[in-house]
């Protein structure tokens, strides 16, 4: 079965929210292949759960000075500092017999993805229920889902370089008593492609690899495209309305 | 005088849940239920904090109110429990102030 897939570079937050979206209504409304998209985020931003606070979460005075973006998505989930990773977007119709009906299987399905892609670079990694791939007991990557009109999206990281003092800068912390505490637990438990591999491997290679690991894992053949003019429109459109309203943003 | 409540949970083998109550002596006036769990349909979360506008602070009304809402068909929720949610609301009306 042929998918397409979308490889857009790198954007910033709402615009790389609001392609996501937009791939989903066409997916579902049947006006473009099930797609697999793989991106980058530029300025690097910091997106957060549809539940989540972002006051709470995010220091946005830092995002600010240090000019990194922020956005909330459309999918559960916790806070993400996006930098140096490669995130994927898949969408495809629920009725599709590739994607199990239960919300806890299709997550491990479309991970199975990431896994193979991970696996033929050399690391070996697992899938940890609900929604985490792990490298020796290390976090690597974090998915989200979102079930509307009948389609499934689902879109996470993988990680190719960490910079956790980094991302605590921005991202907020229940005390600062124990923020330096904090800090330690998060650079034991994550891991990224880098740091697993011991060197630097390019965003593109990453991209290609995970490809291929969705082609294996899904029985799949990706085919290159591009977004369509009716998906670019549409996406602006929502990128209006939602990602770029502070009143989506601010919402929690 | 109105007062307001925060209080963050750690569902246990779930996600952390962030609760804010805003409260007129034995009544709730707003509801914000936060965190990095998960429900599907997400929007439905809103009707929830709906209808707990204007009900009394007491654990049962609230219960009824909550367990309602994760019983409703084709909801699905991971890291977060009603007892969770119910037991967050009422430690809110503790810390309030």
């Amino acid at each position: 079965m042929k998918w397409r897939l979308l490889l857009t570079g790198h954007n910033d937050a709402y615009t790389n929210m609001s392609i996501d979206e937009s791939i989903m209504v066409h997916v579902g409304q049947d006006h473009s292949s099930p797609t697999i998209r793989l991106y980058g985020w530029s300025p690097p931003a910091v997106s957060i759960g549809y539940f989540q606070g972002l006051e709470e979460e995010v220091d946005l005075k830092k995002c600010k000075d240090l000019g990194i973006g922020y956005v909330r998505r459309i999918t559960g989930g916790g806070a993400v500092f996006h930098e140096n990773e490669v995130t994927y977007s898949l969408s495809i119709s629920e009725i599709d017999p590739l994607i199990p009906n239960s919300v806890l299987d299709s997550y491990k399905v479309i991970c199975q993805g990431i896994i193979e892609g991970l696996g033929s670079m050399g690391i070996g990694a697992e899938f940890v229920p609900l929604n985490d791939i792990i490298v020796e007991g290390k976090k690597i990557s974090g998915s989200a889902q979102t079930r509307r009109n009948h389609t499934v999206l689902q879109h996470g990281t993988v990680l190719i370089k960490t910079d956790v003092d980094k991302m605590f800068s921005i991202l907020r912390v229940p005390s600062e008593k124990i923020k330096d505490k904090l800090i330690t637990d998060v650079k034991q438990r994550v891991t990224s492609i880098n740091g697993a591999l011991g060197k630097d491997v390019d965003f593109n290679e990453v991209c290609l690899q995970l490809a291929r690991g969705f082609e294996r894992s899904l029985g799949i053949e990706l085919e290159e495209g591009q977004l369509k003019e009716t998906e670019i429109a549409l996406a602006n459109e929502i990128k209006r309305a939602r990602y770029q309203n502070p009143q989506w943003n601010h919402r929690k | 005088m109105a007062k307001i409540g925060n209080y963050t949970y750690k569902v246990p083998n779930g996600k952390l849940l962030k609760v804010t109550v805003e409260f007129q002596e034995r009544r709730i006036e707003k509801v914000a239920i936060k965190g990095d769990f998960f429900i599907h349909p997400e929007e439905s979360l809103d009707e929830l904090e709906i209808r707990l506008r204007g009900v009394e602070y007491e654990r049962k009304a609230i219960s009824d109110i909550v367990g309602q809402y994760f019983e409703k068909e084709g909801l699905i929720a991971f890291g977060i429990t009603p007892k969770a949610v119910v037991d967050t609301i009422m430690k809110c009306r503790e810390v309030g102030e």
